[in-house]
This record gives structure tokens, C-alpha cells and sequence, in this order.
């Protein structure tokens, strides 16, 4: 197998699509019953798993293709209809091989046992097809078996008029072929032909229906003749014909074909009598961009080139203000500087297509959604809506990623403490079935994404007596409180403990776990909720991850660097207009008290500047809260690419990587979580 | 197997001890640069420097050693090793040569009042004893 090594990055891509897609089509099987065309491209990635799998030499995937392509090719060719019990399994068979793809990544084995399934596969199937054949004894024969549809064309429909005006009589023949013969889709070739040199064919399941993939064992293959002969004679004919096991024409009028030249619904569904969740899914696309695939690595390195190329760009500008003041009257400085502006913008031009390259539409995230709420709704009992808008928002595939987790976190937060169970909804005079409502949208220079539901809403004040049962203020304290601050408390560590707090609040779970996940990535995450009508989460992102506009910060005689997006404000302040509540230093920013903190502090350096006439000051935010860092100096803002300090120096609480400036210095960039943890010590 | 003295080691001074590291391990020698410190780092990180854009963390042996700190000097030099994927940075006070040694001794439990565990062996040479830096030991990550 090691040969097959150099496949296997293709190979996983590929599992990881065909898993996505099969998932969408079990999805929409389950809630619109399907279509022949959804069983049909099922079957196809099922059987493309298989084949992959079977070259790649792993053989529970294989075996888990092979059963579910099992039951699937009955459904399409309509042995039995699609159950709900049915769908569960497709659903345990996807997320089995979500599994086995996790361990093969790992490290090429398959360790999952997989037995079970395939038993439950099989044993599904065994009983369906007996349940067909005992109810199809019971009732008109063989013949239920096959559906009796003929989709005629209108050309074809006219030939078959012909054919009976020139006096020959239509037939429907039903040919089996001997469960011994190989190679039958040559076969079946060969029978066509056959056929068309015996009598005029009119329509022929084989060119239509059976044209890409064989038909299934065992099954008629349907054709519409128009010949001289009789039924006996012309069955005759036929049987002798190689490999032939079963053969009837059934003579049929114009009008009989008429009535069933409409188009067959094929796959039925029984769904219902439990709770459901119906989405609302975008209409599969199928016209596909051209595009390529490429290694990640290779984005990731042409991103670096791009990054340094920034880097130095800002260099020589440095440099050609430093040539302008020396010889500005020298031609050939002259002529450097439409050179530089040039290249001011191809660099620009360049970053952005660069960055272009690493975006993906949302809709990569937002697929996994439909499956994570229908399993949630179904377990809890609740009804629900999803609505996914805005799938095409594109944004960086790291951020993809990364907030994958915070959302569905938020996700299920939502179903689990927002929406009410039917009966309560009901009581509230809510319609029964809860909107989870998941939109992305660009605003500005981020993107903005939000988890909206039509639930119970949080309940401030039982926040409010939580945090006062944990000590983290006093009721008079509390009184204070407007319902806005409250409301922020969900994002309180200590108020995030799940037990505790659903049945109080019905919100919070760990809340600050996903705050976190969402400033990693420097977005933000803000709430807004109604007292029995909802809650919204609205997640701020940057389109990327890569480069940040930058305020450069002057502490102790070193540049650091802080994220714009943190800065809320900057100001000036003489040193005796700061004051001092219970010792601890603070400015009064309209109506708000601030508590301010000299990053030489948090950083180790002693305190400079202290004896300055004014003291600049940055106003950082997080959600709600702020915090004022006296700083020494204000620089200036660029846009910086963000570096890792790299495993050796590991994570530095406070500091959230380095860029290099314009002169080759390297500069620190600060991480506003970190520095507010620091401060919490000093406030 | 190679014969030990053809191996090549780059020699080096910290204070007045010779110590090597194995001229494989090593990726350049560069003068010294505008480092930038981290702060709530380990003391013996002492920042990082730009190299072509590459930012490299710096150690310093004297620190790690517990010698008296460094005194950038005109022979001060950083030499950047390869380790575990990574390039990182060692403050020396002098390059000497490339050179081989003839006989590799174990290490004693301390040399000179520093952790034996640090090197993988001494070199003889006619001139004197050589500590040779076990890389893995040096550039250990907490």
C-alpha cells in the first residue's frame, strides 16, 4: 500500500466532498421526501466512496459504501420506498465514515468497528425487500414491482402514433436477464440491438434511464416496441436470445400510454408523527467554477511573499523620503517616486488578490448546520426552523475554521436554552416550530455573522441574583446595574457552568469559552436579547487573519503594537486629572469610570513618562468592557502582518505575535484579552 | 562509521570556556542584531531579531549558564541553529574556528559549574578542553 501513499491527500479531499454532499442529500431526502435524481446522486458518491476507498485498500469504508450503495440502488430502482428508519441509518453510516475519515488522517488506520452498522444495513435491507415482495403477492403480481411509467417524449410519442397507424401493435416488454451472466451491461447492449434489428423501438429504459450505471441485479429493463408479431411469438423470440431468464410483452393501447406518460414521482417518504425540523436549503448548484485545487501550503508561503513584500514596501517608501530631503533636486530621485507609487499599488493590488485566493464562501461552515440542528431538535423534543442567508459570503479559510466552533456552540445554545419546547411555545401563543435564523453578510471591512432565535430570550435579572449568589458584586451593586450590563454577564466565566445555569437563566453555557475563540481571531462578539422574543448574537470578524491595521504604541522606549479594532478611543490627560477609586486609578469618559493601567506594568518596565504634562491614553474595548492604558507615545497606525513568535517562545500571556516595521525592527503585538486578564489583578 | 575527527564542530567563546556545537546543527552566523525582548518571557529568551523577514527567537548561553550577563562586544555573534524545525538564535561572545576533535570524552557531572547534561561531550585538543552543546538540552522548551 505504500505506493498509494502519495494518494492519499487526494484521496481524503475527495472523501471529505463526497461526505458533504451525501449529508446535503440525506438532508434534503428527509424533509422534501427526494427526488430521483437526490437517491440517483446519493447512489453515484456512494459508489464513488466505494471505489476510492476499495483502490485506497480501506475495507470498513468500503463495506459501509457497499451496504449503503445497497439499499440506496433498491430505493432507485424502487424495490422499496424510502423510510424514515432509513434516513437515520444513511445518517449513522455518514457519521461512521466521518470516523473512519478522522482515523485514516490520523494515521492511515481504520480502527472504528463497523460491524454493527453494516448487520443494521443489512438486515434493513432483508427486511424491506421481503415486506415489497409479500405485499406485491398479495396484490397485482409482479408487476407493482416495476413501476408502470414510461416518460415518452413528444417526438417519441409521435413515432409510437405512427407505428399504430401503419398497423402495428404496441408492447411493453420487461426483460430480466439470467442472474449468471456476466458483463450485462454488454449484455443488455447487445439485446438493444437485437431488438432494434427485430422490431421499430419507441423508448428504451437503457438509453434513458440506465444510461451511466448499470441496472440494478435482478431487474426488468423496460422497453416500448411497436411490432407485427404477437405477444407469444414475440416472447419466444426473445427468450432465445443469450442470457435471457425473463421475458412478457404486455400489449398496451395509445390512450393507456397516454396516462402514464407522466412523470413518475419515484421515492416516497413516510416521515411524520415526531417532532421534525424542516431547513430551508439552498437549491444544490451543480454548475461548478472552474477552478483548481491547491495545497494549502503553497497559499500559505505565497501569502508570506506577500507579506514581506508589504513589509519592505514600507521600507522604501522610508527610504525615498530620506533620498527626497537629501537630494530632492536630483533628477534620477525624481524620477523614483512615480516608480515607487507604482509600486505602492501593484503591491496593494497584489495583497488583495492573494487574499482573494485564500477566501471561501461561507457556505462550507453553513453546510454543517442543517445536520448539527436536526439532530439537536430531535433530541430535545423542539421544532425548528433553520434559515441559513448569506452562503456566499466569502471570508479567509483560517477564519472558517476557526469559527466553526464558537458558532456552533452558540448553535446549540440556542436550541437548548432559547427555543421552548412546542408546548410551551404554544402557550406563549408562539407558533409551535422556533426560527434559528444564521446569517453572514460583509459590513464595511468584516464580516458580520449572526445566530438569531425566536426563544424565551435571557432573563437579566436571574443573571443579576446568579452573580450576587457568586459573589461577583452586591445587590446594591447589582441594583445599579442597567439591563444591557447585565445581560453581558453571560460572557462571565464564573457565570458560564452549564448545570447551573439553564435551569436559571436558560442561557450562558460557556459562553466565555466561545468569547474567546471569537477574539483569538480578533472579531468580536456582541448580544441583544428580548424578554420572550428572542436572542441575537452578532459576530464581528476581519476578512482576515493575516494582516491587521495596527496602532503603534509607544511603552518604556519600544514600539507594541495594538489591534485598531480594540481601540475604542484615545485621549490626552494631564497626570492630576486622573482619579482614584478605592486606590485604584481611573478616568471619567462620559458618564463611564474606566479603570486605567500603565502597560509598563503588565509588560515589566519600569514607569517612565508618569511626570509628563499629559499622558496619552488608549481606550481599549471588549464587548462591554473597557479598560484606559497609559502608554508613553502614540506612533501611528499601519497595517502590520501578523508573525508568530513560533514554538520556541510558546504563548506569552499579553502578546499575540510580532511584526516586522518599515526600518527591520521587530515589533510585539499585544492581545487585548491578555492584557485585560493582567489588569483584572491590578483593577 | 565515520572516523570521530573528521566530524566538524564550529568552536566558540563564552567568558573563558571553549564550547562547540556541530557544524550540521548550524544554519548561519550573523553579527548582532537590534534584538527585540519579550516581555513575561524566560529570562534566558532574550527576544527576537528579524532575520530576512524570518522572526528568529534569541537565547543567551551567559544567561543560561548563570554567567554575568552579555556585553555586546565587536566579536559578539548570534549563531542560528536549525532545531526540531525551527531556527533559533545563540548569543556568543566569539566564533573561533571550524575545527575536529581527536578524542570526545563524556561528560562529568558538571563543567565548570554548569549542568553536565548540557553537552554530549568534551573535546581534547591540543589547546585545550571544548564543551560540545547537546542542542536538545539547551534548547529545551517549558
Amino acid at each position: 500500500m505504500t505506493d498509494m501513499r502519495q494518494y492519499q491527500s487526494h484521496f481524503l479531499d475527495d472523501l471529505g466532498e463526497q461526505l458533504q454532499l451525501m449529508e446535503g442529500e440525506i438532508l434534503r431526502l428527509e424533509q422534501e421526501g427526494g427526488t430521483a435524481e437526490g437517491v440517483q446522486s446519493l447512489f453515484r458518491a456512494a459508489h464513488t466512496l466505494k471505489g476510492s476507498s476499495a483502490t485506497m485498500g480501506y475495507e470498513k469504508m468500503t463495506k459501509i459504501t457497499h451496504a449503503m450503495e445497497t439499499i440506496l440502488d433498491n430505493v432507485r430502482s424502487e424495490v422499496y420506498p424510502i423510510t424514515t428508519e432509513m434516513i437515520t441509518l444513511l445518517f449513522q453510516c455518514v457519521d461512521r465514515l466521518k470516523v473512519l475519515e478522522a482515523e485514516i488522517a490520523l494515521d492511515s488506520r481504520e480502527l472504528s468497528d463497523i460491524d454493527d452498522l453494516v448487520g443494521d444495513m443489512m438486515l434493513l435491507d432483508a427486511r424491506r425487500a421481503q415486506e415489497m415482495l409479500v405485499h406485491a403477492e398479495k396484490g397485482e403480481g409482479d408487476k407493482t414491482v416495476i413501476s408502470e411509467s414510461f416518460p415518452l417524449r413528444e417526438d417519441e410519442w409521435e413515432m409510437a402514433r405512427r407505428q399504430v397507424e401503419g398497423g402495428l401493435s404496441l408492447y411493453r416488454l420487461y426483460i430480466r436477464l439470467s442472474s449468471e451472466c456476466l458483463m450485462k451491461s454488454v449484455r443488455l447492449d447487445v439485446i438493444e440491438k437485437q431488438l432494434r434489428d427485430t422490431a421499430p423501438v419507441i423508448w428504451s429504459e437503457l438509453l434513458s434511464r440506465w444510461r451511466d450505471i448499470p441496472p440494478p441485479d435482478g431487474q426488468f429493463v423496460r422497453w416500448l416496441i411497436a411490432a407485427a408479431d404477437r405477444k407469444e411469438e414475440l416472447e419466444r423470440e426473445i427468450r432465445t436470445w443469450f442470457d435471457v431468464d425473463s421475458v412478457e410483452a404486455v400489449p398496451c393501447s395509445l390512450d393507456e400510454l397516454h396516462s402514464q406518460s407522466q412523470p413518475p414521482v419515484i421515492v416516497r417518504t413516510d416521515i411524520g408523527g415526531r417532532p421534525e425540523s424542516s431547513f430551508r436549503l439552498p437549491p444544490s448548484e451543480r454548475v461548478k467554477a472552474q477552478s483548481i485545487r491547491v495545497n494549502v501550503d503553497r497559499l500559505e508561503t505565497l501569502m508570506n511573499l506577500v507579506g514581506e513584500l508589504v513589509i519592505d514596501q514600507t521600507r522604501i517608501r522610508q527610504v525615498e523620503a530620506n533620498l527626497q530631503q537629501k537630494y530632492g533636486s536630483d533628477e534620477t530621485v525624481k524620477e523614483m517616486s512615480p516608480v515607487f507609487d507604482h509600486l505602492t499599488r501593484v503591491i496593494g493590488e497584489l495583497q488583495d488578490s492573494v487574499m482573494k485566493v485564500r477566501m471561501l464562501p461561507i457556505e462550507q461552515l453553513f453546510s454543517r448546520f442543517p445536520r448539527v440542528v436536526r439532530d439537536l431538535a430531535n433530541g430535545l423534543g423542539k421544532k425548528v426552523e433553520l434559515m441559513l442567508e448569506g452562503n456566499e459570503t466569502e471570508l479567509d479559510r483560517n477564519l472558517i475554521e476557526e469559527v466553526g466552533d464558537p458558532l456552533i456552540h452558540l448553535i446549540r445554545n440556542a436550541l437548548d436554552h432559547g427555543i421552548e419546547t412546542p408546548e410551551a411555545r404554544r402557550q406563549a401563543g408562539k407558533p409551535e416550530q422556533g426560527i434559528l435564523r444564521i446569517s453572514a453578510a460583509h459590513e464595511d471591512n468584516q464580516v458580520v455573522l449572526t445566530v438569531k432565535d425566536d426563544g424565551a430570550g435571557i432573563d437579566a435579572d436571574k443573571l443579576l441574583a446568579k452573580a450576587i449568589d457568586k459573589n461577583l458584586f452586591s445587590a446594591e451593586e447589582a441594583s445599579q446595574k442597567k439591563e444591557n450590563e447585565a445581560i453581558q454577564l453571560i460572557f462571565h466565566p464564573g457565570l458560564s457552568t452549564a448545570s447551573e445555569i439553564s435551569d436559571i437563566s436558560g442561557r450562558g453555557v460557556g459562553m466565555d469559552i466561545v468569547r474567546a475563540g471569537i477574539e483569538r481571531i480578533n472579531g468580536m462578539i456582541e448580544v441583544e436579547t428580548f424578554k420572550g422574543r428572542g436572542t441575537c448574537f452578532r459576530i464581528r470578524l476581519p476578512l482576515t487573519l493575516a494582516i491587521i491595521t495596527g496602532l503603534m504604541v509607544d511603552i518604556g522606549g519600544r514600539i507594541y503594537i495594538l489591534p485598531m479594532s480594540n481601540v475604542v478611543e484615545i485621549i490626552q490627560m494631564e497626570p492630576k486629572a486622573l482619579q482614584s477609586v478605592k486606590g485604584v486609578p481611573v478616568v471619567s469618559l462620559r458618564e463611564r469610570i474606566i479603570p486605567v493601567v500603565w502597560l509598563h506594568d503588565s509588560l515589566g518596565y519600569p514607569r517612565t513618562g508618569i511626570k509628563r504634562k499629559q499622558i496619552p491614553i488608549v481606550v481599549i474595548g471588549r464587548a462591554e468592557k473597557r479598560l484606559a492604558l497609559a502608554v508613553d507615545g502614540l506612533i501611528g497606525y499601519q497595517e502590520v502582518v501578523i508573525k508568530s513568535l513560533g514554538a520556541y517562545v510558546g504563548n506569552i500571556e499579553g502578546i499575540s505575535g510580532a511584526t516586522i516595521l518599515g526600518d527591520g525592527r521587530v515589533a510585539l503585538i499585544l492581545e487585548i484579552g491578555g492584557i485585560m486578564k493582567m489588569a483584572g489583578g491590578l483593577t | 562509521m565515520q572516523a570521530v575527527d573528521q566530524i566538524q564542530y564550529v568552536e566558540f567563546g563564552i567568558a573563558d570556556e571553549n564550547y562547540a556545537i556541530l557544524i550540521s546543527d548550524i544554519h548561519e552566523i550573523i553579527r548582532m542584531q537590534d534584538i527585540t525582548e519579550i516581555p513575561n518571557s524566560h529570562r534566558y529568551v532574550q527576544g527576537v531579531i528579524n532575520l530576512r523577514g524570518k522572526i528568529v527567537p534569541v537565547i543567551s548561553l551567559r544567561s543560561l549558564f548563570s554567567l554575568d550577563p552579555d556585553s555586546v562586544t565587536k566579536s559578539t555573534r548570534i549563531i542560528v541553529v536549525n532545531h526540531r524545525e525551527e531556527s533559533v538564535g545563540i548569543i556568543v561572545d566569539k566564533v573561533r574556528k571550524v575545527t575536529a576533535f581527536s578524542d570526545i570524552q563524556p561528560p562529568p557531572e558538571r563543567v565548570g559549574g554548569i549542568n553536565g547534561a548540557y553537552f554530549v561531550g568534551i573535546g581534547i585538543t591540543s589547546a585545550g578542553l571544548t564543551g560540545i552543546l547537546k542542542l536538545d538540552e539547551v534548547l529545551i522548551r517549558e
